[in-house]
């Protein structure tokens, strides 16, 4: 039983009519996805890759069980679109599109927590749990050559590195479990911690992969749970960026960001808190392979 | 950068009900005199440029007189605030200021809702303060679907140590910043001071606001006042970067570039966040330098590739290019190799002397590589290449250091 996306899991499709969708979606059900419906509003009845299409998301829920919506709906939509599948009680939303507005992503991660909703995203460029299932642009047409079923769990704030990472330990003969990719923006749902609370319960899952970057405290967050105890199996952690800290920094042009961060967010730190509570740091990319071997042997 | 300039960012706050100080906007001296004139006489000159600590670079200056102010308009011409030479100039009415407070909204990651900062102790050392007396700097998070009600306000002013009507006039102020955070998108507001006069009047003397870049699209009137004048945030755009921007601007809806020029001298054209990031780490690390950075967002973007990698090309004294991306899942990567070998064919270099590194991975890398066989002397590389190999072999040959 994977984390979040299993080959049984039921999915919905929001924006199931755009051209996105209609690119991706047929290589998400040959995979292996059970797509069960889709939602566009005003193009209920339609069919895209064989997948019903309804006007709204409690239309499709009279017809279907969901467990996870996945959006595919335009950056400036996706307020509306994620409040709509939140309301509607669907238990988790996986929200796609680059750009959302601060103030649209803040409000409903707002309601989604008020509601109990899991949210991965905004701007996720995917999930996969290999051999099983895919949802959004990542693996692509190319799935089999990034990914294979293991039991590596890859978590990345960064859609491309973690599409790398998964890449290099598939070339070199290690699976993984499920891959997330957490989205870069400020505002996102899901970090590392939710993430690892999920693969400490998945039996399939003996190590996980995390690829930070600098800014926000999601790394420091993800440091203190494995420090407390919430992760027991081994983690390898990748954070670059360390050069930015030494280099001549920007004049800073408020008070507020120094505020904000006083201190966090640097990846010296990130890496030092996390080294702390025993994760394994690649401060190469090099290195993530021989040290998801070395963690394997550990687990 | 989507930083609004004083000017702008004050008519914002004193639209939105905050007061704000008269001030008008000169471009010379002896229109600085005239507006003291209109303003008073007592005024406050300061630098209108795009980044902060201006005080302490001497771009602001105190005026009793329009004399004084046409002398001061004068000596802050034409200086340069960090990199930015001083064009125009802004001119406040005087405040005679009792007490600075600190306030600024922005949001709050871990927590994901809006978030006040607080100080009934404001002015220029607000961070020495709160690494002091932390206990002197509230962080007040709101709840961005209820907004900020005028008694939870009160109860900030309170805490902070403000009574009366002053805190009533705080309180106020606050609801009307949170009112501008808002009604445009605004990813951060700073007034700092929000002072309190010596006739009670409680005044916006300063202010920043930020946008969202992400929420242009509903607010174009914004959109428009943000100009180059910007530059990448912390100096002014060179004239390479101005070129980049015009080849960016030739097709606004496929592929958005990111780019920055560096001092170094080799061209390396790494795309994706993380994977960019990674490489740059890499190539510092074996002693390269960097002579620019970029990025290009996924899309049909053949001819901004094109003409992206003969800008750079072009840099006096580049040693060698890099071009790499992470694997890609959908992009096809003989779109963008199609681009780079119409570039490289035109700048008619011989490649053997010159190196160029390329590395891409996925759909469409089979049509690439018989793409790159066009250019010989062109170094190709796919998926087994990883970011430390890339960086090891560019900065091997571009410094002679081939180990081949």
């Amino acid at each position: 039983m994977s984390i979040l996306l299993d080959s049984d899991t039921r999915v919905l499709v929001q924006g199931a009519t755009g051209a996105e969708a209609r690119r991706l979606l047929p290589t998400m059900t040959d995979y292996g996805t059970r797509v069960v419906a889709g939602v566009s509003p005003g193009k209920g009845g339609e069919l895209v890759g064989g997948v019903p299409v309804y006007g709204a998301v409690t239309e499709a829920l009279k017809n279907h069980e969901v467990d996870l919506s996945v959006l595919f709906v335009p950056a400036r939509f996706v307020r509306e679109a994620a409040l709509e599948a939140i309301e509607a009680g669907v238990p988790t939303v996986h929200i796609l599109a680059e750009g959302v507005p601060h103030h649209d992503a803040c409000a409903l991660l707002t309601r989604a927590k008020q509601m109990g909703t899991f949210v991965i995203g905004p701007n996720s460029q995917g999930m996969v749990s290999p051999g099983k299932a895919k949802l959004g642009g990542t693996g692509g047409e190319v799935p089999d050559l990034m990914f294979r079923q293991g039991s590596v769990g890859v978590v990345s704030r960064s859609g491309g590195m973690g599409a790398e990472i998964c890449l290099f330990l598939t070339r070199a003969g290690i699976g993984q479990s499920t891959y997330v990719a957490l989205g870069g923006d400020l505002l996102i749902g899901s970090a590392f911690v939710e993430m690892l609370a999920l693969f400490e319960q998945d039996p399939e899952t003996r190590a996980v992969v995390m690829f930070g970057e600098p800014g926000t405290d999601r790394e420091e967050e993800a440091a203190r749970f494995i420090a407390s105890g919430g992760f027991t199996k081994p983690v390898v952690a990748m954070i670059p960026g360390e050069f930015w800290e030494t280099s001549p920094t920007p004049a800073s042009v408020s008070h507020t960001g120094a505020l904000i961060t006083r201190g966090r967010g640097a990846p010296s730190g990130k890496k030092r808190l996390l080294n702390e509570a025993g994760v394994l740091i690649a401060e190469r990319f090099s290195q993530v392979v021989p040290l998801v071997k070395q963690a394997l042997e550990q687990a | 950068m989507s930083r609004l300039l004083e000017n702008d960012s004050l008519t914002l706050l004193g639209e939105g009900g905050l007061p704000v100080p008269r001030y008008e906007v000169c471009t010379d001296s002896n229109e600085a005199a005239r507006a003291a004139e209109r303003l008073g006489g007592r005024v406050v000159i300061k630098a209108l440029v795009p980044v902060g600590k201006r005080g302490k670079a001497g771009a602001v200056k105190f005026a009793a007189s329009a004399d004084e102010a046409r002398a001061g308009a004068e000596a802050i011409l034409g200086m340069e605030v960090r990199r930015f030479p001083v064009k125009k100039l802004i001119v406040m009415e005087a405040l005679d200021i009792k007490r600075e407070i600190f306030c600024s909204i922005s949001f709050d990651a871990p927590r994901k809702c809006p978030l006040i900062l607080f100080s009934a102790e404001g002015g220029v050392d607000v961070e020495e303060l709160a690494e002091h007396h932390p206990d002197k700097l509230l962080e007040w998070p709101v709840n961005i679907l209820e907004g900020l009600q005028a008694e939870d306000a009160l109860e900030l002013a309170g805490r902070a140590g403000l009574s009366g009507g002053l805190a009533e006039q705080v309180a106020s102020a606050v609801c009307a910043m949170y009112g501008v955070f808002c009604a445009h998108d605004c990813e951060m507001i700073e007034v700092n001071p929000l002072a309190e006069l010596a006739d009670g009047r409680v005044v916006a003397a300063a202010g920043v606001v930020q946008l969202d870049a992400q929420a242009l699209f509903r607010h174009p009137e914004l959109e428009a006042k943000l100009g180059v004048e910007g530059g990448n945030g912390w100096r002014p755009f060179t004239e390479l970067e101005m070129r980049m921007r015009e080849i960016d601007a030739i097709d606004p809806h496929v592929g958005a570039i990111r780019f920055s020029e560096m001092d170094g001298d080799i061209g390396f054209m790494v795309t994706g966040g993380g994977y960019g990031l990674s490489s740059l780490e890499a190539l510092l690390d074996e002693g390269g330098r960097p002579a620019t950075t970029f990025d290009i967002t996924p899309g049909r973007y053949e001819e901004k590739m094109r003409r992206a990698v003969k800008a750079v090309l072009s840099k006096p004294g580049i040693k060698g290019l890099l071009l790499a991306g992470n694997v890609s899942n959908f992009t096809r990567v003989d779109i963008k190799v199609a681009g780079v070998v119409r570039a490289l064919k035109e700048a008619e270099l011989d490649f053997n002397k010159f190196p160029v590194i390329i590395r891409y991975a996925g759909p469409g890398v089979e049509e690439a590589r018989k793409l790159i066989a066009e250019v010989p002397g062109v170094e190709w590389h796919e998926d087994e290449a990883s970011i430390e190999d890339l960086a090891r072999r560019i900065v091997a040959r571009a410094y002679g250091r081939d180990e081949r």
